[in-house]
């Protein structure tokens, strides 16, 4: 279990882009109140020591950035209340990178933000999906982004790439764009509220056999590709005892705040207004205990052909965001994301067992550093 | 596309690194790899504790009480 809560503020509804895949559904020009903010951080704070734990703050959107007045205004007062309070803060922020400049990476890096890029690789991979309103891609803005970004070596990072029906043929020639421009690790995101074919997953798989190789060969070059959904795979062969919940602690240590101060039990379930079904309280009336209990009881895998399954331990299967997604239901998987999972665990293993039997020094200085 | 459990388990060809900690002695464990052997050795990475002042002395039987302890007058 995981020792801090995930408290992500959803700073306005309006983004830059119009990206094809997005989730949050249509953009408008709606901010959170400042009221509204604080309100959310004192929730996650009373949260947060209520449990004992520290907290994580995500600034999430939307595009943050549109609202960077208001993350100032966010960033100060948790600092000085969590100081008042004694709770270990951290931050983090998802951009789409079209607002960042020289001014605000200083400010981030100066103040341990770590920023999550969200760049889907190449440019055909990136434009296919993530264009701005007038239907231009937004690829050479956000590659400018991610260049300054790595002016600043204090700076924590990560990069998002988004995978879906749409850009998945470009899947291997987008990591080696990032793999030549970009030397963080990179995330796998891929989109389980679209339909995958069985000829677009078989696709997908010889995507995902292709980029096996560049990590192989990244590896044998001694400049690693790192991937966060394959490098988990091998961790997770390690940690195979672990309770099925490592991964997901939907409505105990995530909450999300949307732009209106519903809680959600998790910034991918956000949306507009009062979702019953799945929001649980608002800053004003707090969490509801009830309907809270109700999720974590509910969480976990109820579909029946995983309970023998040898992967489980290994798989996402226990992720609420992406059941629900999937199939409408946080404990229901889907069966894109069993033969997901089964093709990424095979990837890691096989890329694994190669660069074992090679003795790579860089697998080996990652996986099995010295005591 | 359907689910598919898996119902066999794959010998992995690569040693699992893990630091787990047996339950009941507090003793952890490391399992790392010999190279480029890859079975797995198992090393102890850090011992009990000695329990001070409560030890067995040598020659001394159980239930006995530890030398130089009085019971306590009634």
């Amino acid at each position: 279990m995981r020792k801090t809560l995930q408290l992500t503020l959803c700073l306005t509804h309006d983004c830059t882009l119009r990206c094809a895949y997005c989730y949050a559904g249509r953009k408008y020009a709606h901010a959170m109140s400042r009221e509204t903010a604080e309100l959310g951080l004192e929730s996650g704070l009373a949260e947060a020591r209520r449990t004992g734990r520290g907290v994580d703050v995500s600034f999430f959107g939307g595009e943050p950035l549109l609202e960077w007045d208001l993350l100032l205004h966010c960033h100060e007062y948790m600092q000085r209340r969590a100081a008042d309070l004694g709770v270990k803060v951290r931050y983090g922020i998802t951009t789409n990178g079209t607002l960042l400049n020289r001014e605000r990476l200083e400010w981030l890096a100066a103040h341990d933000v770590l920023v999550g890029l969200s760049l889907d690789g190449s440019p055909a991979m990136h434009d296919a999906n993530r264009r701005f309103a007038d239907g231009r891609g937004s690829h050479t803005v956000v590659a400018r982004a991610l260049a300054l970004m790595q002016e600043f070596p204090a700076l924590r990072s990560r990069v998002i790439c988004v995978v879906n029906p749409a850009n998945h043929h470009w899947l291997s020639e987008g990591m080696w764009w990032l793999h030549q421009h970009y030397q963080g690790v990179v995330g796998l995101n891929f989109d389980y509220w679209s339909e995958w074919s069985d000829a677009q997953f078989d696709s997908l798989c010889l995507q995902l056999d292709a980029l096996q190789e560049l990590m192989l060969q990244s590896y044998r070059a001694g400049t690693p590709l790192r991937e966060e959904n394959i490098e988990g795979k091998i961790w997770s062969a390690f940690r195979e005892s672990d309770s099925a919940c490592e991964h997901c602690a939907i409505g105990e240590q995530e909450l999300a705040v949307s732009v209106d101060g519903h809680f959600f039990p998790c910034s991918r379930m956000v949306g507009v207004g009062d979702a019953p079904e799945i929001t649980f309280g608002d800053v004003h009336r707090g969490i509801d205990r009830a309907k809270q209990m109700h999720y974590i009881a509910s969480r976990g895998n109820s579909t029946p052909e995983c309970r023998f399954c040898e992967l489980r331990h290994r798989c996402l299967n226990t992720c609420g965001c992406t059941n629900y997604a999937a199939t409408g239901h946080i404990n229901r998987v889907s069966p894109f994301l069993c033969n997901l999972e089964q093709k990424l665990i095979a990837v890691a293993d096989s890329l694994a067992e190669t660069l074992f039997q090679e003795s790579n020094p860089a697998f080996l200085q990652r996986f099995y550093p010295a005591r | 596309m359907q689910i598919r459990p898996v119902t066999r388990r794959k010998h992995l060809l690569y040693p699992l690194a893990a630091v787990v900690v047996l339950s009941g002695c507090g003793q952890k464990q490391r399992v790392v790899g010999k190279y480029p052997a890859t079975t797995p050795e198992i090393q102890v990475e850090s011992a009990p504790k000695p329990l001070e002042g409560r030890q067995l002395l040598p020659g001394r039987a159980k239930g006995q009480p530890l030398p130089g302890k009085r019971r306590a007058s009634p």
